[in-house]
């Protein structure tokens, strides 16, 4: 695809101050719980105290006694109204089983019916006409509970003679994923046979989560009027909802408006449809009234999802100079009590090789149902579970030849020239240079300096300790049938008056999608940002796009609006030539103004040729529609695209990456660790508000630090889950971010028009793994070896207790 | 009860149990103060009630009756922006907005006990906010600039 920049770049690459911030540094910004409908009622959702139970009765009599109660709801009036699904399709879809290899099939109701399989599921829902009752009617409900044995443990849940969550099934596996298809081919076995090591080891990863700042609401109005249903979310797939509202609910789709408000963060834990989004839009419609819900923090914690619990047990072969020449992994997910999110493990295995290349590979992947909140979609979700996991196994690898951390990775990386490369996975990776990535990070965090420091620190009994590491994150998620379209529309327009308003399939959460699109169009057109009105979240006006996940705004949004701008501009010379008397060929635009390459004076405003296109009648070339509106789309061209080995298929658009460095203290007598310099060396392409993308990253790296350090969701054997407050549960604040040596190269992918990659998922990858290594070196008297997240005071120090040796 | 909002009276009938953060946002109708996690801990909430920072989820509404109550609708008037909020523009300290009415708050607090703080006392002063997006780089920044813009400093 050839790389087609912009007339003039002025716009994009300059950090523009965001236009959404003006509204909401005012506390302007209508969130879900803010906005004002009339004659509103309450939802509050009676939840299971059990990990694991029968449901034998749901009594609502009491809650239907008080005056304040409206209505009350159980499964039995869901069965009656609704038709089950699952999984995250339209469904149920008679095609179910081809769209999800792998899954096992559960169809259910968003409450809880004949069991519970985790603590906080929703049992019932009561119905109130003020907020501060809700409480009140949900202690009303009385219900009966048999309590079950619960597992919370994903490899105690594979064994026989398991509690099981879903008799039906047999078992408790809830996904598999294997590749290759076919069983291991004879090039892996002959790698393991020829190699000079086979480097085995586990590694776990823990259970932690998004936690945006606002929870989950829903707010929906079935208007009898014109029988549309409105629902209020702020979902990260609006369409998506959409389309499975309809299906479960029987509204038609065109008559199913989905507005997304300003909205308090996503991360992914936003994505596609919970419990409450199919009730709270189903209990407007039976009782036509206005509803909504909010949730506490927590609920939160209990009821939207989780992620990252992984165990991956690998074994490598490996050449004496560090080369892999072969990789299996046996990962199990720890995937809660029901299955919707598996794409997330798909992508686990599919971004296993990361930007190495190991062609030699096998992939055994197992979800696994536990009586614990569902897995869902976090920040590079299911491939940082991968990263972390490969960047694991090259540290290992590295340990066992003695050769350094970035020795192996530089050994193992594809090489610039290797581009675009398929991995054994079917992964296209578009561009890169990890090599410069990594010089660079060395040198923006003085690599030479630190290793004399080291030296002297160690004399003064200081355990000082340096890391490196590669963050590798597959952006523009797409291509897996029925599922994910690896495309998005623009609507371009300009109005009579010389408006541009482009319209989205997108929302955002906070990723300044108004602003950077204005920027784009700003350039294709050569007119000021202030004059590009950018309008997306509410599905009844807007292009049939499907939502803002995996920074597919950056890859397939971004790209379909240069697209519409350049139908839009063709059309606009086409007009412009014909009223000037010239040919479109001769034309160009700058500064709102269209004029004559070759007599810069003949010359015709946007705005002029913006009338004649709608209203000049006569002033019109023949054969052309009246009108300045462009309907464009951009598929990543390389989506879908199957790759060398059977089964394998291209499911990411773009490959952008970052390396971390960090220079970390651990304090032996209390296992704290201490980071004295952090460094992020970036690279997404083309970047095209660098201030935006800055913010974006430190948020991602406080995210990974969360991760790595501080944020972890404890289950005890009975499935309760112990943190459930923000006091339990430690996001990082301004006390444990550090400043961030912060840097990039922007090497532009080619299967995009502007070459941008998105994303600052990154960003989240970096903090565990680097941290990790860098303690490992910073104890390497002691032979420490990390081996699970999170990094907290108590394990540390535990290891080094353990270690046994005396440091010297 | 009756409080003094942003300098104007509001007048309800309130339950014992109502929170001031929902007793702002549903009686006074001012929705800029958000709630994030009803527990005091994410800031979200914070307000200035007879000039000290609160976190007015952790506050009954009735306990703030007769006092005056200042939120984030309260600072910059007919259309201005107070510094604060022009530094967290200019400085991207915001991305999804949802804890920015607390943190502006919790800075407006802050820089009328300590007009030049440190980075340091910037970092503890605001500690009780939380935010999930930015990684709390640019709100410094975004402090630090509010103090120059605020002293008249630049």
């Amino acid at each position: 695809m050839q790389q087609l920049l912009p007339l003039k770049k002025k716009w994009v690459g300059t950090g523009v101050k965001r236009r959404e911030s003006k509204r909401l540094v005012r506390g302007e910004g209508a969130y879900g719980d803010d906005i004002k409908v009339s004659n509103l009622h309450y939802i509050g959702i009676v939840r299971s105290p059990h990990a694991h139970a029968r449901i034998l009765n749901v009594d609502t009599s009491a809650a239907e006694k008080m005056p304040e109660e409206v209505a009350v709801f159980t499964a039995k009036d869901l069965k009656k109204d609704m038709k089950p699904g699952g999984h995250m399709l339209p469904y149920p879809a008679p095609d179910a089983k081809e769209w999800l290899p792998g899954t096992r099939l559960l169809w259910r109701y968003p409450l809880a019916g004949a069991k519970t399989h985790y603590v906080g599921e929703a049992v019932a829902i009561v119905v109130c006409k003020d907020m501060y009752s809700i409480e009140d009617a949900i202690e009303a409900v009385g219900v009966e509970y048999e309590v079950l044995p619960a597992v919370v443990d994903a490899e105690q849940a594979m064994k026989p003679g398991s509690p099981l969550l879903y008799e039906e099934l047999g078992d408790n596996i809830s996904y598999t994923f294997r590749y290759p298809e076919e069983g291991e081919d004879d090039e892996l076995k002959a790698a393991f046979k020829s190699a000079d090591k086979v480097v085995r080891g586990r590694f776990k990863q823990h259970r932690h989560t998004g936690t945006p700042m606002e929870t989950r609401n829903v707010t929906a109005n079935y208007d009898t009027h014109n029988e549309t249903l409105t629902v209020w979310e702020g979902t990260q797939n609006p369409n998506f909802l959409r389309m499975q509202l309809t299906k479960v609910l029987g509204i038609p789709e065109a008559k199913i408006r989905i507005i997304v408000p300003n909205t308090g963060g996503g991360f992914g834990i936003r994505c596609f449809g919970y419990d409450e989004s199919f009730l709270i839009p189903y209990v407007a419609y039976k009782i036509r009234k206005p509803v909504r819900w909010t949730e506490n923090r927590m609920e939160h914690f209990l009821a939207t999802g989780h992620a990252r619990e992984q165990i991956h047990d690998y074994e490598a072969a490996v050449k004496k100079d560090g080369t892999i020449i072969g990789l299996r992994d046996r990962i199990i997910v720890d995937g809660g009590a029901v299955n919707v999110y598996w794409a997330s493990w798909r992508s686990t295995a599919f971004n296993l090789p990361g930007p190495y290349k190991i062609q030699n590979l096998s992939v055994d992947l197992y979800g696994v149902f536990t009586n614990k909140t569902p897995y869902w979609s976090y920040r590079a979700f299911g491939k940082l579970d991968a990263d972390v996991a490969m960047e694991r196994i090259i540290d290992h690898v590295a340990r066992e030849l003695t050769l350094s951390p970035i020795q192996v990775r530089v050994r193992n990386f594809v090489k610039k020239h290797e581009f675009p490369y398929e991995t054994a996975t079917g992964a296209v990776l578009d561009s890169g240079d990890y090599d410069v990535a990594v010089e660079r990070a060395l040198k923006l965090i003085d690599y030479d300096k630190f290793r004399e420091e080291q030296t002297e620190l160690r004399k003064g009994g200081r355990y000082v300790g340096f890391g490196l590491v590669m963050c590798f994150e597959p952006t523009g998620a797409g291509g897996i049938v029925g599922v994910r379209p690896g495309y998005e529309p623009v609507r371009f327009s300009m109005t009579p008056t010389g408006d541009i308003i482009i319209e989205t399939g997108s929302c955002s959460q906070g990723q300044a999608h108004e602003t950077t699109l204005a920027q784009v169009v700003a350039d294709e057109l050569s007119v000021d940002p202030d004059r590009v009105v950018v309008l997306e979240n509410d599905t009844m006006y807007h292009p049939y796009g499907f939502g803002a996940y995996s920074s597919r705004f950056s890859i397939n949004t971004v790209p379909a609006a240069v697209v519409a701008a350049r139908k839009a501009k063709e059309k606009i010379f086409q007009i412009a030539g014909f009223k000037l008397g010239l040919e479109p060929l001769d034309l160009t635009v700058e500064d709102g103004v269209v004029f004559s390459k070759k007599n810069p004076e003949r010359r015709i405003t946007l705005s002029e040729v913006a009338r004649v296109a709608y209203l000049g009648a006569d002033e019109f070339p023949p054969g052309i529609e009246p009108g300045l509106e462009v309907l464009a789309y951009f598929k990543g061209p390389t989506i879908g695209k199957k790759g060398k080995r059977k089964g394998t298929l291209n499911i990411f658009s773009t490959y952008p990456y970052a390396v971390h460095a960090a220079i970390v203290e651990v304090h032996v007598d209390t296992g704290k660790i201490d980071i004295r310099k952090y460094a992020a060396f970036h690279d997404c392409g083309t970047v095209i508000n660098p201030k935006v993308i800055e913010t974006e990253h430190m948020g991602s790296i406080a995210q990974g630090l969360g991760g790595a350090l501080y944020e972890e969701l404890v289950y005890d054997k009975d499935g309760q889950l112990l943190t459930t407050t923000f006091m339990d549960y430690h996001i990082p604040t301004f006390l444990e971010m550090p400043n961030v040596l912060f840097d990039h190269t922007e090497t532009p992918s080619p299967f995009t028009p502007l070459g941008t990659k998105g994303g600052s998922e990154t960003g989240t990858v970096g903090p565990p793994i680097v941290i990790a290594q860098a303690v490992e070196d910073a104890l390497s008297q002691f032979n420490i070896v990390i081996t699970e997240t999170p990094l907290t005071m108590d394990r540390i120090w535990a290891k080094i207790k353990g270690a046994g040796t005396k440091p010297h | 009860m009756k409080v003094r909002v942003n300098g104007e009276e509001v007048e309800a009938e309130v339950e014992p149990r109502l929170l001031l953060a929902h007793f702002i946002r549903e009686k006074a109708g001012l929705t800029g103060t958000h709630v994030g996690c009803v527990s005091g801990k994410c800031g979200c909430c914070t307000v200035i009630v007879d000039g000290e920072p609160v976190k007015s989820c952790m506050m009954f509404s009735v306990q703030a009756n007769g006092s005056d109550v200042l939120t984030i609708e309260g600072l910059g008037k007919d259309g201005t922006m107070h510094p604060i909020q022009e530094a967290f523009w200019e400085s991207d300290a915001l991305e999804c907005g949802f804890c920015t009415p607390g943190m502006i708050m919790a800075a407006y607090a802050l820089l009328n006990k300590n007009p030049t703080p440190t980075e340091q006392e910037i970092r503890r002063g605001m500690v009780g906010n939380l935010c999930r997006c930015t990684g709390y780089l640019n709100i410094i920044k975004a402090v630090q600039s509010a103090s120059e813009k605020i002293r008249g400093v630049k």
